[in-house]
């Protein structure tokens, strides 16, 4: 049996997703700006597809959403943007995001670094989410922006966007927020939260990958770094559109937003069920509390074996799970998500995470628990875990 | 980067064929209890090397011989990714049976030799080599810590790894380092935070940096080499005799010795006879070697091959 449970990073496409495809990777269709008949049935997807996007994110009337290449494009230009219509003009200076931001927002704040402008991580407090209060530290009347994810991937720990809203909206700052790996778990509203932009990847939400798109508020300058505009839908982002992503990416919102409700309901049963069984086991521990978490996200902490040997046996076992520090070809970030929650150093390099999807079974869950304690147990045979402490159970 | 650089895979499902054996049906991993050892007539050693906050443990358990002193019986316990589980199980492997003097001569090049599916591909990704040098500096200071002695304290140049300073140093030297990705596959120094690589890309100001001490260490590689007497740059039949003894005994030290080492077994250099236009040499074998059935076949003719690419065409090799 082969158990997929990696789900933060990246999603099997859905049947029915595919299916909205297809016609457009089978069959030929036309260009968004073709004159003719093809281009007029592919302009009338498009747009159907556009529009389950504002529905899915209930976007109000005076807002703006076009389609993207994914979260790496949406950060890479939203921050080139912020550089050359902010801070090279010299009207701002600051700019304000997570320490657990995604590599390319890391990446990109990075170069803005070098490029003379001040960059704040807000740090992660020990529940694992960002503190609305600490934005106060370094809130600046020369803050371009202030970006939060709304869930952290690893840890599956929601951040109060809401409050970190409200407070960048009565300082009159531009708040972004990457619901990637929100979408399809949490309810999202923007109408109710209010960002001036949310921008999100098709990875994570049984879309393909390399598909994504930007909400922008009314009020947002939004400058392309892709040229090549031909027509109104392409002038936040030049070029010929992935027109069966975009497709795509309609229909699994909307799927997502449907049946968000039960079918997230299920998962939580599932993923609580895992994490009970695995909690019960001597130095396992599952980080972030329950209630501040995704319904489809666990992360543990296991003294005494290392990531990447967990997943490998793991693996052999069928079962495909994920870790935070993984090195040399993980995602290490500054200070390990271990450390922010404030565990003893010795856990930094010993998480495994589980992360579901609505296609995970009862049977893959048995199977995921069963492997689990048969790794622990043939690995705990030669840690050097014997001689540290049981103390906490 | 070229095509077949961009083409390699340094993950698992690449990992040569012995490598991937030894992940999945390690041998000698486990406990070794104070009554197995006595059983053995032997006493049991423990040695820690490393921590689970630096990403790698290692603890080894030797039986060693009351009578000769050797390794009668080895295991070890680990924290650390696959890779080091492999490379753990070899090198416990190869303790078996050596005395500590014969331990301390286990180096790179014998061990990765040893993981090796074949001669000529390496063992390992250059990504993955750092559990190589860990496993050997574990070694290094478990007969270290056997003898009783206490390693000089070096500071530490990166706390995530927990690499220090002489490592570093050690590593650019022992591999002819050029650049910091280098020492990086080489001990995880600055694979983590990556405040050490450079000076300011931390915080705080750090007395070492990996950089720094690259530069530093490679001009010290430069001015000694320009200072070193250099041997005669001539072709080997225009040497002396001297200086073909020489010549040999360079070449045995680095290329033949260590593998003999490896078995148990060792060789010395009798004389050196000018024959004609053959040059002779009259070796004795050592340790495990005298007696083996191989002296005479498969080991004479690797240390002829060696010897022969290495030096000149006409050299024979002579056993008594």
């Amino acid at each position: 049996m082969q158990v997929y449970l990696d789900n933060n990073r990246l999603t099997q496409v859905d049947p029915q997703v595919l299916g909205a495809m297809e016609p457009f990777l089978k069959e030929p269709y036309g260009d968004l700006h073709a004159l003719h008949a093809r281009g007029a049935s592919s302009r009338k997807e498009f747009l159907k597809a556009l529009e389950k996007l504002y529905a899915g994110l209930h976007a109000p009337e005076e807002s703006d959403i076009f389609f993207s290449s994914g979260t790496a494009e949406n950060h890479s230009t939203l921050l080139m943007g912020i550089y050359s219509g902010l801070i090279l003009t010299g009207r701002k200076n600051n700019l304000i995001i997570s320490e657990r931001s995604d590599a390319a927002m890391m990446e990109g704040a990075g170069f803005l670094e070098s490029q003379g402008c001040k960059v704040h991580k807000l740090p992660v407090t020990k529940e694992g989410i960002v503190d609305p209060e600490s934005l106060y530290d370094y809130l600046t009347p020369r803050t371009a922006l202030v970006s939060v994810p709304m869930v952290d991937p690893e840890s599956g720990a929601i951040n109060p966007v809401e409050e970190i809203a409200e407070i960048c909206r009565r300082y009159e700052v531009p708040f972004h927020t990457d619901a990637t790996h929100a979408l399809g778990k949490i309810p999202i509203d923007v109408q109710a939260f209010d960002p001036d932009l949310l921008s999100f990847g098709g990875e994570a939400i049984h879309a393909p990958a390399g598909i994504g798109a930007v909400y922008l508020k009314d009020s947002f300058e939004w400058m392309p770094t892709i040229f090549g505009a031909r027509n109104p839908w392409e002038r936040y982002r030049g070029g010929p559109l992935n027109l069966a992503g975009a497709v795509g990416l309609g229909k699994a919102i909307e799927l997502a937003s449907d049946a968000l409700e039960f079918e997230m309901e299920d998962t939580r049963d599932l993923r609580d069920r895992l994490e009970e069984e695995l909690r019960t086991l001597p130095g396992v521990t599952p980080l972030v509390a329950w209630a501040l978490r995704v319904p489809n996200t666990v992360l543990f902490a296991v003294e005494g074996l290392e990531s990447e040997l967990m997943l490998y046996e793991l693996d052999r076992g069928g079962v495909e799970a994920y870790a935070c520090t993984v090195q040399p070809f993980g995602n290490w970030q500054r200070r390990p998500v271990t450390d922010a929650l404030g565990l003893d150093p010795r856990l930094k390099h010993s998480t495994v995470g589980f992360a579901l999807s609505r296609f995970t079974t009862e049977e893959e869950i048995d199977h995921t628990i069963k492997t689990f304690k048969e790794m622990l147990e043939y690995l705990r045979s030669f840690s050097t875990f014997k001689e540290l402490s049981y103390e906490q159970k | 980067m070229s095509k077949s650089e961009t083409l390699r895979n340094p993950f698992w499902e690449d990992f040569r064929f012995k490598v991937q054996m030894l992940i999945e049906r390690p041998k000698n991993k486990g406990v070794l209890s104070e009554e197995e050892a006595q059983q053995l007539q032997a006493d049991l050693a423990l040695h820690d090397y490393g921590r689970p906050e630096e990403g790698m443990q290692l603890r080894w358990y030797w039986a060693i011989d009351r009578e000769n002193g050797r390794v009668v019986a080895c295991r070890y316990t680990l924290f650390g990714p696959p890779v080091l589980l492999a490379i753990a199980d070899m090198a416990a492997l190869l303790v078996r049976n050596k005395t500590l003097e014969e331990i301390e001569k286990i180096n790179y090049k014998s061990l990765e030799y040893f993981l090796r599916d074949n001669p000529v591909d390496p063992a390992l990704p250059p990504e993955r080599r750092f559990a190589l040098t860990f496993v050997l500096r574990s070694l290094a200071s478990a007969v270290a810590a056997q003898r009783g002695e206490r390693p000089e304290a070096s500071p530490l140049v990166c706390e995530c790894a927990g690499i220090d300073k002489a490592t570093v140093e050690a590593v650019i030297r022992d591999f002819d380092l050029q650049s910091v990705e280098e020492i990086t596959d080489y001990t995880r120094a600055g694979a983590f935070c990556k405040e050490c690589i450079a000076p300011g890309l931390s915080q705080k100001p750090r007395e070492y940096t990996l950089s720094d001490l690259l530069k530093a260490t490679r001009q010290e590689m430069e001015e000694e080499r320009s200072t070193q007497s250099s041997v005669p740059e001539k072709p080997f039949k225009e040497m002396s005799l001297d200086e073909k003894r020489a010549a040999i005994t360079a070449v045995i030290d680095r290329y033949i010795r260590d593998m003999l080492v490896m078995d148990g077994g060792d060789m010395e250099i009798l004389d050196v006879k000018e024959n004609g236009e053959h040059t002779d040499l009259y070796i004795r074998y050592l340790g495990a070697c005298s007696g083996c059935a191989s002296a005479s076949t498969g080991t004479l003719f690797a240390i002829e091959g060696i010897l022969k690419q290495k030096l000149d065409p006409n050299l024979r090799v002579l056993p008594l």
